[in-house]
């Protein structure tokens, strides 16, 4: 029994026993907690199968801006939960569920046992053509030169969904200021995480988008952590969002998406196609979609987090 | 700490993410940079002073009770009083 057995042993009890506490928790508040812990062990998991940009996701969105998200939803919820509850759906219903999510789960898990030993792969095809683009690192080589599309409209889908929230605002508080107002923390453990995390947040933020080229980081990842200061901030109360009519926040909301359609277009003109970089200058372009989304993504995050206007400018 | 003390500090935290490569340095210079400007706004250098002054207990132990001098308590209490 090797150290590396015991801990894939340990990391798959660790996430079997929380997605059961989400799912059978009585209380929401303690579902939603699960689900954040959950996102510690499965990004463990997927450092353990060698893919740290799914780690990374996994814990900067899925577990951390998804989290947030969903103790926001609670909040509001908030008193809503007993009405909720027992109208949660018949014995039958959930027993329905359940036959259907464990028939997913074995087929899942039938089709993993029926790879092939040598799984077809497009990776030496990757491999191949990664120098051309100059970046290090496969997983952005792949998103930005080989799917650029898929993940051009991955990012303008968060635009949407802001606009999404947005027009959830009550019309007399259209155009005013996201969320509801905290009250600014004079002393305590919110405020003094406010003041230690937001600059760590923001150096490392940077840091991962600066470096998602050529290693396990980029645009998503990086933007999560900023939005993690941002939101922080505004919790603690020491900032607050600013008001949706602003027409500088709406640029940097769609500077990363139009930054990106601008480079495919000019790839028309300057190479042989939407979306194809010119010669010697794949890097540079790439970077340079990558900085803009990654603005972008911080400020769409933490908007969706803070939800739709509540409060007049 | 000082905010160009802080900077040193978050340009060492780059160090040990971003490593020693010359075109990495300069952005974590930046970054750097900006992360103790925000860190100097969020939390001021205020030079807070303590004293600790000390006792024995009704034990015999010994008791030492840290004191921010410069924290104006008194006032505080009164204004909490007065709102309440």
């Amino acid at each position: 029994m090797t150290p590396g057995w015991l801990m894939d042993a340990g990391l798959a009890v660790s996430v079997v026993g929380l997605a059961l506490l989400v799912v059978l928790a009585r209380g929401m508040f303690t579902s939603v907690v699960g689900f954040v812990v959950l996102g510690l062990p499965l990004a463990v998991v997927w450092v353990r199968l060698g893919a740290v940009d799914v780690a990374l996701t996994e814990a900067a969105l899925v577990s951390g801006a998804t989290g947030m998200l969903l103790l926001a939803a609670l909040a509001r919820l908030r008193g809503a939960e007993a009405r909720i509850e027992p109208e949660g759906g018949s014995t039958i219903l959930r027993l329905l569920a359940g036959l259907l999510a464990g028939a997913v789960g074995v087929a899942v898990a039938v089709a993993v046992l029926l790879l092939p030993e040598t799984a077809p792969s497009l990776a030496p095809a990757v491999s191949h053509d990664m120098p051309a683009l100059g970046i290090g690192n496969p997983v952005a080589g792949v998103l930005m030169g080989f799917r650029a599309l898929d993940t051009l409209l991955g990012c303008a889908a968060l635009v949407f969904a802001l606009v999404a929230v947005w027009s959830f605002a009550p019309d007399r508080f259209w155009g005013g200021i996201p969320g509801p107002a905290h009250a600014m923390q004079r002393r305590g453990p919110l405020l003094l995480l406010a003041r230690v995390l937001a600059p760590v947040a923001l150096l490392v933020g940077i840091y991962l988008a600066w470096i998602g080229a050529d290693a396990p980081g980029g645009k998503f990842q990086g933007g999560a952590v900023l939005a993690t200061g941002l939101i922080i901030l505004w919790l603690a109360g020491l900032a607050q969002p600013p008001p949706v009519a602003r027409r500088w926040l709406r640029v940097v909301a769609v500077a990363g998406p139009l930054v990106f359609v601008g480079v495919g277009l000019a790839g028309m003109v300057f190479a042989d196609a939407f979306l194809a970089f010119p010669p010697g200058l794949a890097k540079p372009l790439i970077s340079l979609i990558e900085a803009a989304m990654a603005v972008s993504c911080a400020a769409i995050i933490a908007l969706l987090v803070a939800g739709p206007p509540e409060r007049a400018a | 700490m000082t905010v160009p003390g802080r900077a040193i500090v978050f340009l060492l935290l780059w160090l040990v993410l971003a490593g020693m490569d010359l075109v990495d340095l300069a952005v974590g210079v930046g970054t750097a940079l900006a992360a103790a400007w925000l860190s100097g706004r969020l939390w001021p250098s205020s030079g807070v002073a303590v004293r600790p002054p000390g006792g024995s207990g009704a034990d015999g132990g010994l008791m030492v009770h840290w004191l921010d001098v410069a924290d104006p308590v008194a006032a505080r209490i009164t204004a909490e009083r007065e709102a309440a």
